[in-house]
């Protein structure tokens, strides 16, 4: 064929093009495969065409394929980054967390060290076979009197050798004093913890001594006469403090001698209290004083012990007031009543019917 | 016309923007298949480097097609790149078996005109082609590119281009055909 078409075509660079691109009709198409069949020249050029297409198709998919994944990568980083930063973040915060948990605890340490401490362990201490107090206390607010409690009472409670003990009424002047309470607090309210404790020991001393003279004392009733008296004299420690400023131990080794001596050092302190100065000046209630029961684990080495029947008080000074913690190997009760000022260096808790006086070094107000 | 369905919704949007020349729905589209893909080309013996690299060839069969305009939109993308993962996956399998064929089995060389050392030799040109179009700076890269890869029109490249009109992209793209022959004959002519 000597036609246009079929005389070396593939030297148009169009048609060479367009035909490895496979854009001519079918038509010319043959016509132009029918030449490559007999011109080795053209048949090279086709061939070098469909080379540079193969290699450019090739190139362009590397390429397309080189920006994916670089895309890809990118936005990997970008995902890491993102995670990265957030690492990074709640890094910091839980730092940040650290450093003040870190500060506020030693805030909290350095505040503790920094006030003065007084364990009251006196009451602990005092002569062989008397009990402590049982103060079992927590964080409570500072309210106003409370109405004494009526069905309880403290010996009852705290003493299984006391509650075994039925011949002495003492329920009887728990009531008694509650009614004194409520006489006294009808004209001075200021006056009627004192009048109705003073007036419960007095009833709970009669009551001891009328049983102790009219039966023959055997060691056992000694002993529970002792532990009875134990609680007198925790009373009577109170009011010591009221005048004293410090706690003191009640003797008892004399039974009826320090039930005597006790009558007529309360009648004396009742009577004092009333014209003194003391009793002159009203009761307030402490806002900044804070009552908490403590762990026993917290106690020094040398304070901690196995008696369930010991109690510790601790005092310290905080930034929120002065606080006082009680500490005992056995919870009954978490239940403290009142804190009140007496003076301005000594406050009272009070424990269900009892108060307990505490003397605050430096005052309520001062540097302890 | 019935209504298309959501994922067909959803495919056209990616698929124009694959139309208007951004490649960016083919990052979305890597993250949408890569699980689909996984899981073929793991269980048949590859590894998570084999994944990328057949999701990408996938990906890059479908936009060829695109840009061709020989795509039909008639199943949805992830079908389509599914079995087009699958076809590279077991050509690349059937490869590696012709060449390191297990013990014992019997590689019979597939009929063609050309002999092996002739394909090597057109591989070889092939490959000095993508050499040199690595060399050839702008805009013979794009018009070659377009013009042979995309297979657009003197008219469509003079439009995407910035050309005053097809003719003068028509003698462009004759300079640079030419100047890729050169840089093409010079790659081989150094190897030799």
């Amino acid at each position: 064929m000597n036609n246009g078409l079929s005389q070396h075509w593939t030297r148009d660079e169009e048609k060479l093009a367009a035909f490895v691109l496979n854009k001519i009709d079918e038509k010319e198409m043959s016509v132009l495969a029918a030449h490559l069949d007999t011109c080795d020249e053209c048949r090279k050029r086709v061939q070098e065409e469909r080379e540079i297409l193969a290699g450019i198709r090739r190139f362009g998919r590397s390429e397309i394929k080189r920006k994916l994944k670089l895309r890809l990568r990118r936005d990997q980083k970008r995902r890491f980054e993102w995670i990265n930063a957030a690492s990074i973040a709640a890094a910091i915060v839980i730092m940040l967390g650290g450093v003040f948990a870190t500060r506020w605890f030693f805030d909290i340490k350095q505040e503790k060290t920094k006030t003065r401490e007084i364990i009251l362990s006196e009451q602990k201490e005092t002569e062989p076979g008397k009990r402590s107090l049982w103060i079992i206390g927590r964080v409570i607010e500072v309210k106003d009197i409370l109405e004494p409690r009526t069905d309880v009472t403290l010996a009852e409670e705290i003493s299984p050798e006391v509650n075994a003990r039925k011949d002495i009424p003492l329920s009887e002047a728990v009531s008694k004093g509650k009614k004194e309470s409520d006489k006294m607090d009808a004209s001075s309210p200021a006056a009627s913890y004192e009048y109705m404790a003073a007036d419960e020991h007095k009833a709970q001393d009669s009551e001891q001594e009328k049983s102790l003279a009219s039966t023959p004392v055997s060691s056992e009733l000694q002993k529970e006469s002792r532990a009875l008296s134990v609680e007198k004299s925790v009373i009577r420690v109170g009011y010591d403090s009221l005048v004293k400023g410090s706690v003191k131990p009640a003797a008892s080794k004399e039974y009826p001698v320090s039930i005597a001596e006790a009558k007529s050092k309360q009648q004396e302190i009742v009577a004092k209290k009333r014209k003194s100065e003391f009793t002159a000046r009203r009761r307030q209630p402490v806002k900044n004083i804070i009552v908490r029961r403590g762990n026993m684990k917290d106690l020094p080495a040398s304070m901690s012990s196995e008696d369930v029947t010991a109690i510790h008080t601790r005092m310290e000074r905080t930034a929120k007031g002065i606080m006082l913690t009680f500490y005992s190997n056995s919870i009954k009760d978490t239940t403290a009543t009142n804190v009140e000022a007496i003076t301005q260096d000594s406050i009272i808790v009070t424990f269900r019917k009892k108060q307990i006086v505490y003397y605050i070094p430096g005052g309520l107000s001062g540097g302890m | 016309m019935q209504t298309p369905l959501f994922f067909l919704n959803e495919d056209s949007k990616l698929l124009d923007t694959l139309r208007n020349g951004n490649d960016s729905a083919l990052e979305e589209l890597f993250y949408k298949n890569r699980r689909s893909i996984a899981s073929l080309v793991i269980r048949n013996h590859g590894t998570d480097d084999d994944v990328e690299d057949v999701l990408q060839e996938s990906l890059i069969v479908l936009w060829e097609r695109i840009r061709k305009g020989t795509f039909e939109h008639q199943a949805k993308l992830s079908t389509f790149i599914y079995a087009t993962a699958k076809n590279i996956w077991l050509r690349r399998l059937a490869r590696q078996r012709r060449e390191f064929p297990a013990a014992g089995e019997i590689f019979e060389i597939p009929d063609g005109n050309s002999s092996p050392f002739e394909e090597m030799e057109e591989n070889e040109r092939i490959l000095a082609v993508e050499q040199a179009m690595e060399e050839i700076g702008n805009p013979c890269k794009d018009i070659l590119l377009l013009y042979y890869w995309e297979e657009e029109s003197m008219e469509e490249i003079a439009v995407k281009l910035g050309f005053a009109n097809a003719d003068t992209v028509k003698s462009k793209k004759y300079q640079c055909k030419k100047a890729l022959e050169k840089l093409v004959k010079k790659a081989l002519g150094g190897a030799q």
